[in-house]
């Protein structure tokens, strides 16, 4: 399928009072046409830091892209002018954030958030600015439209404001939506409207979407593939079925065997990773989950592990997936029955 | 609302006797003209060592209710019995020390920390103001609760910010503990905490109330971990509870619309199960608990809804064994 965003060895920091924060450290991965695609991690682990520079909205300074590619639609993000980018942010790429409360202007209406990128990219007038606006409102479920499209984000209700945030990120309908945990401030019966909405638009518009999350219960719901990411780095990417059912690296296994299942029997006790992820200032050497990890080896607090392919679409950075690994080691890691 | 707390008591016999016991508790907040009706008529008890989970969305009353329990809010209406006394008739001096058999852990683990107090001063304080440990044997105590809750004893003068979420809410626990409680209202405990952190601070937590005969109310608005934790379930709705069982039954056979819709719109991590799953979506938003619906407070947004509904407030009543609801459905 073709590739409609590829980011080849993305390198972000900061430049802190502190020193440099090494957010983003080499990230790899890439969307297809009309594909979902999730990426996973804890707090700070760089997943934020990452979307947010595909559309070039981390502040610089403090941020730096120290270096690597981004190829949108065949074209290097990294390199564009700030002119540039405005065309192609909201027109080609579409975000949602995670905060309805705070992301949208509370001193414009709701409908001239959503013209305000129609006038601009698409050239229309202000009233047929307006009539897609209404289209737009309704597209997303909010009823009677006419009337809504007028108010302001106070008169929105959480729910509401999530999905108008929506219809402003896929007004121009964009080829890429990238939603920065969209459901994470919603509670759970407006999260399953929501992600309702989202899987139906991508069907009618056939956009391409990146989801971030921490809930491996949204990825499962409605992701294509998953790329896990931990203190910066991406330590394992594959289908959902691949990182669900045969996860390849300690860490992705103990996501997973540290979130509570509704479906399971509550007896089996919640596996927890130990520790805390760690300091960014200053990133371990060799893998940065070995400290955390019980299957750390020698190998592992000194030398970086690389890519390993399982499978055409299934990668992780582990020794333990080196063939020079032993076999026991694999068979006693966590979660591998 | 006759509520047959003898049927309750019956239903979970492995725990110990009755250690809180609600009887028509509300909660009313004044705004303008009207009030809000944050918890409006809970009936419940808690046994002895027993878990009991609140579950619901933001604005169902949950932690208005936790807070009116441990008399953080004066309640409106009815009574909280703790071991027999009722909290909300204590003298300050009574409530005082009735505060050393109730305790409370916060959501919020970077707000509920003094900032400008060492760690060792904040664990300290319960001790100070109940007059329970001082000077050599004060620090001690701290040493050994910091050391209960997995955290290291020589941190003791270290500041809040020097710790991560999860350490803090470890701190917070050990505040709780420093008065040896007999309950604890964990409100929110571990929903500020990272998925990987959070099963540590749960797994803690149930592994003091084995050490220690602990008994909470675990408030949360993550159904799988509420599972996870508690023996019992109650589901909140606009101030209400809807529903109250045993954490199995209820989520093997919820029996209230309202807790059906919302186990359903829980994914679970799994594509195969999630792919074949049918989700009850609900419709629109929750209602505003200042102008809530008449009748059954859930009726516009539930897919069962009947005629009856609009008129007549459901009856609370126990349709299993230990199995309580209050909906039409099963009159």
């Amino acid at each position: 399928m073709e590739k409609i965003l590829d980011v080849k060895d993305l390198h972000v920091s900061f430049i802190t009072y502190a020193g440099e924060v090494k957010a983003v450290r080499g990230v790899n991965f890439h969307v297809s046409k009309g594909e979902s695609v999730a990426i996973v991690g804890e707090s700070g682990c760089g997943k934020s830091v990452t979307s947010q520079t595909l559309m070039r909205l981390i502040p610089m300074p403090p941020g730096v892209i120290k270096q690597g590619q981004i190829l949108f639609q065949g074209e290097d993000i990294v390199k564009k002018s700030d002119k540039e980018m405005e065309k192609i942010r909201g027109k080609e790429m579409g975000m949602i954030f995670q905060d309805p409360m705070t992301s949208l202007n509370p001193t414009m209406s709701i409908g001239r958030q959503i013209m305000e990128g129609l006038v601009k990219h698409q050239g229309l007038s202000k009233a047929e600015a307006k009539e897609r606006a209404i289209d737009m409102l309704r597209l997303v479920g909010i009823p009677n439209p006419e009337a809504r499209v007028d108010q302001y984000p106070h008169e929105f209700s959480g729910g509401m404001r999530q999905r108008a945030m929506i219809a402003i990120a896929l007004a121009c309908e964009p080829k890429l939506l990238i939603a920065d945990e969209p459901t994470t401030a919603l509670d759970v019966t407006i999260q399953a409207q929501i992600m309702d909405l989202m899987k139906d638009l991508q069907v009618k518009t056939g956009t391409s979407i990146i989801l971030i999350t921490h809930d491996l219960g949204v990825v499962a719901e409605t992701c294509d593939r998953v790329v896990v990411m931990y203190a910066g780095q991406v330590i394992e990417t594959g289908t959902v079925n691949e990182i669900f059912y045969s996860p390849k690296h300690p860490y992705t296994k103990g996501l997973l065997k540290s979130v509570p299942r509704l479906d399971l029997k509550k007896d089996e006790p919640l596996i927890p990773i130990y520790g805390t992820p760690p300091d960014l200032l200053n990133p371990p050497k060799g893998c940065a989950f070995a400290p955390r990890c019980d299957f750390a080896m020698k190998v592992c607090t000194e030398l970086d592990p690389q890519m390993e392919e399982m499978s055409k679409t299934h990668k992780a950075a582990c020794w333990l997936n080196h063939p020079m690994a032993k076999e026991v080691n694999q068979k006693s890691a966590v979660g591998s029955e | 609302m006759a509520v047959k707390l003898k049927d309750m008591n019956k239903q979970t016999k492995k725990h110990g006797d009755v250690l809180l016991e609600v009887k028509g508790l509300k909660k009313f907040f004044p705004a303008g003209e009207s009030v809000v009706k944050a918890v409006n008529d809970l009936n419940f008890v808690i046994h002895r060592g027993e878990t009991l989970g609140f579950v619901g969305e933001s604005g169902c009353g949950k932690s208005t209710a936790g807070r009116t329990i441990l008399r953080l809010y004066d309640a409106t209406e009815g009574e909280v019995l703790f071991e027999g006394k009722d909290i909300q008739k204590l003298s300050a001096r009574e409530l005082k020390e009735a505060r050393k058999e109730i305790q409370m852990i916060f959501q919020d683990p970077y707000a509920s920390l003094n900032p400008r107090m060492t760690v060792g001063d904040i664990i300290g304080e319960p001790l100070d103001i109940h007059g329970l440990a001082r000077g050599e044997k004060r620090k001690e105590r701290i040493q050994e609760l910091l050391k209960l809750v997995g955290l290291n004893p020589e941190h003791i003068n270290r500041f809040p910010h020097e710790f991560s979420g999860g350490q803090r809410q470890r701190i917070g626990i050990a505040r709780a503990l420093a008065v040896e409680p007999k309950f604890i209202i964990c409100d929110e405990p571990i929903s500020a905490l990272d998925v990987s952190i959070q099963a540590q601070v749960v797994n803690l937590l149930k592994e003091l109330q084995n050490k220690m005969g602990l008994t909470y109310l675990f408030i949360a608005h993550d159904l799988s971990m509420v599972k996870h934790i508690s023996d019992r379930v109650a589901v909140m709705y606009l101030g209400k509870m809807v529903e109250l069982a045993s954490s199995e039954d209820l989520y093997a056979e919820p029996l209230h619309p309202y807790s059906e819709a919302l186990l359903s719109a829980i994914p679970i991590p799994d594509p195969e199960l999630e792919k074949s799953r049918e989700r009850i979506v609900l419709q629109g938003d929750v209602p505003s608990p200042m102008n809530p619906p008449s009748g059954c407070h859930f009726r516009t947004r539930c897919p069962k809804v009947m005629d009856i509904c609009s008129k007549v407030e459901p009856e609370w009543k126990e349709v299993k064994p230990g199995h309580f609801t209050a909906c039409h459905i099963y009159n």
